[in-house]
């Protein structure tokens, strides 16, 4: 048989085996997908959003069904950092995969203090900062909605943490591209994009919302073109790498957002409707690129309009 | 607990009465696992219509077959689509899921209140008790519909031998009243009960009430849409009571938030904060 294929990519620093990630809040801690798969066929896996202190999260209902869509609006709910760390860290370094914490903070502080106590632990090869979650009133999009508190968010979490720091950016801006510049220029080696789009839903029978936040975050294979959209806008106008996030639950829509330019991308609605949605979408990108006679997946990056 | 997500084939299609239909599956993984009050999701097409899998209680899984059923109630787009797949096709699959029923200790008598398809896991553990050696006539088991055509049965529920009563709101079949209301008269005859619950969550409330009011045991199945049934989205979850503050209605305490698909399906009377 021909050679062999080279999946592994780098994003700034960080390096994957293959370019398919887990998305923050799609994976939990991991735990609970290792009951159905061997996680270390991932490129990685990105934990569920961490606060300093647990948070319940928003009450129920937390989440509703759109057409080929779904709001939620969990609210942050987490174990905390202490917890984390006893109990779900020691998991997840076990695994041959990347390793990468999404962080969440109400101040610029916690953002720090978080990064401080994952900078101790080798494990934790990156950081991905949530500064676009919609659902909670502090914090979270109220730094990542402004070029300046974004980019200072990022400077603070880089003085601390020494390994890839990621920027999850918000679709609910004006300018995406204004933000990622912005968290470029404070030192952000990457960024991922995008978070969900602020949506709700009213149940006509009862006249109530349908999530008890009324907010909530659309996503799933509904949101993917506005992603990609964005996601091609911020590859075209930037030299930082980007992870490629919305809606992707088939090889062929990865493969959509790797040749706009992401350099590798994240799974997130997909796990809930089929666990093994990224390791089909694995073994996807290998037969395509046997197809098409392409052994090193940097060579299909970006590659949109090259014929 | 080890979960299976794969395609297997629909083995089986019966109509057991109209709307109502029960569907084999051939899965030896799935049934090697089941237990009682588990369930499984899923999903008859890749494509997005609906998004979410829907779960299923297990009503009943064959080991040495390699099979296992369900029985639902064609409700929504979900159900519809389910309903109208033929047999040899495949569909999506992931189980089995939740925690399931710990099997009944001692020698209490039983009670089992099954509103509508919550007959199912109620059925499935009625069945393996007796097998395991409960014994059957300490177990009484009540069936419940709205109207005669929405009662079902495939027999085997009648060939346990257990006390069996099935009721209508309408009385069109069996007893008149509600799986609550022959709940409350069996224990006025009999109040040492170990009670088993499954159906609508108005019932479930109900029930939780009586069970509470009467310092009962029981345990609850709860039926909830989930958009991962297997822990990892937190979106089924419901507000719970922490353990010391359990027969206590004051709801304006603290909560935790469980969820129904790891923490449950099965809880604790008395452990759900209700609407």
């Amino acid at each position: 048989m021909g050679l062999d294929i080279d999946l592994s990519v780098n994003i700034g620093g960080l390096k994957l085996k293959n370019p398919i990630m887990t998305a923050s809040g799609c994976f939990s801690y991991g735990q609970e997908a290792s009951e159905i798969f061997d996680l270390s066929l991932l490129g990685g896996v990105i934990t569920k959003s961490l606060t300093y202190l647990p948070r319940e999260g928003h009450p129920p209902p937390k989440v509703c069904e759109t057409e080929a869509g779904m709001l939620n609006a969990i609210g942050l709910s987490n174990v905390g950092i202490v917890n984390f760390l006893a109990e779900k860290l020691p998991f997840l370094e076990k695994l041959d995969t990347a390793c990468v914490v999404s962080i969440a903070g109400s101040t610029m502080d916690e953002y720090a203090r978080l990064a401080r106590k994952l900078a101790e632990h080798e494990s934790v090869h990156a950081l991905e900062v949530n500064i676009s979650c919609p659902n909670v009133n502090e914090g979270g999009l109220e730094f990542g909605a402004e070029p300046g508190p974004a980019g200072k968010v990022i400077a603070a979490v880089k003085k601390e943490f020494p390994r890839t720091v990621i920027a999850k950016l918000s679709p609910n801006v004006t300018d995406i591209v204004e933000i990622a510049e912005s968290v470029a220029d404070s030192g952000a080696d990457a960024v991922s994009l995008i978070n969900t789009l602020v949506g709700t839903a009213i149940d006509i029978n009862t006249r109530s919302f349908k999530i008890s936040n009324v907010f909530g975050g659309l996503s799933g294979p509904a949101v993917r073109p506005v992603a990609l959209a964005m996601v091609y806008k911020v590859v075209s106008n930037l030299d930082i790498p980007v992870i490629g996030i919305g809606g992707i639950s088939t090889t062929s829509d990865a493969l959509e957002f790797l040749l706009a330019g992401a350099s590798a991308v994240q799974v997130g609605t997909a796990c809930f409707i089929d666990p093994k949605a990224p390791l089909k979408i694995i073994d996807g990108l290998k037969k395509y690129m046997q197809n098409q006679k392409i052994y090193d997946i940097n060579d299909i990056i970006g590659t949109v309009g090259n014929r | 607990m080890r979960k299976y997500s794969d395609y297997y084939p629909v083995i089986k299609k019966e109509i057991l009465s109209p709307g109502i239909l029960k569907f084999t599956f051939e899965a030896p993984e799935i049934a090697g696992l089941a237990r009682p009050g588990q369930f499984v999701q899923i999903r008859t097409s890749d494509d997005y219509f609906p998004l979410w899998p829907r779960p299923f209680s297990i009503y009943d899984a064959d080991k040495p077959k390699g099979h296992f059923s369900i029985i639902f109630k064609i409700f929504g787009c979900g159900t519809s689509r389910l309903a109208n797949t033929d047999t040899s096709d495949k569909v999506h699959i992931l189980g089995p899921l939740g925690n399931g029923f710990d099997p009944p200790a001692g020698q209490n008598k039983l009670i089992m209140a099954a509103g509508g398809v919550g007959l199912p896991p109620l059925y499935f553990l009625s069945r393996v008790s007796v097998e395991n050696g409960y014994p059957a006539e300490m177990i009484t088991f009540i069936s419940g519909a709205r109207t005669k055509k929405e009662l079902f049965e495939d027999g085997n529920l009648a060939g346990l031998n257990m006390k069996l009563i099935t009721c209508t709101d309408d009385g069109s079949a069996g007893s008149k009243g509600t799986v609550v209301d022959i709940l409350q008269s069996e224990l006025a005859d009999d109040p040492e009960r170990t009670v088993y619950a499954c159906g609508p969550g108005g019932m479930l409330k109900k029930i939780d009430m009586i069970i509470m009011a009467k310092r009962l045991r029981g345990y609850l199945s709860l039926e909830e849409l989930m958009p991962c049934g297997y822990g990892i989205c937190s979106g089924c979850a419901v507000k719970t009571r922490p353990a010391e503050n359990r027969g206590s209605t004051d709801d304006n305490r603290d909560y935790h938030l469980k969820r129904v698909c790891v923490d449950g399906p099965v809880f604790n009377s008395g452990e759900v904060i209700w609407d």
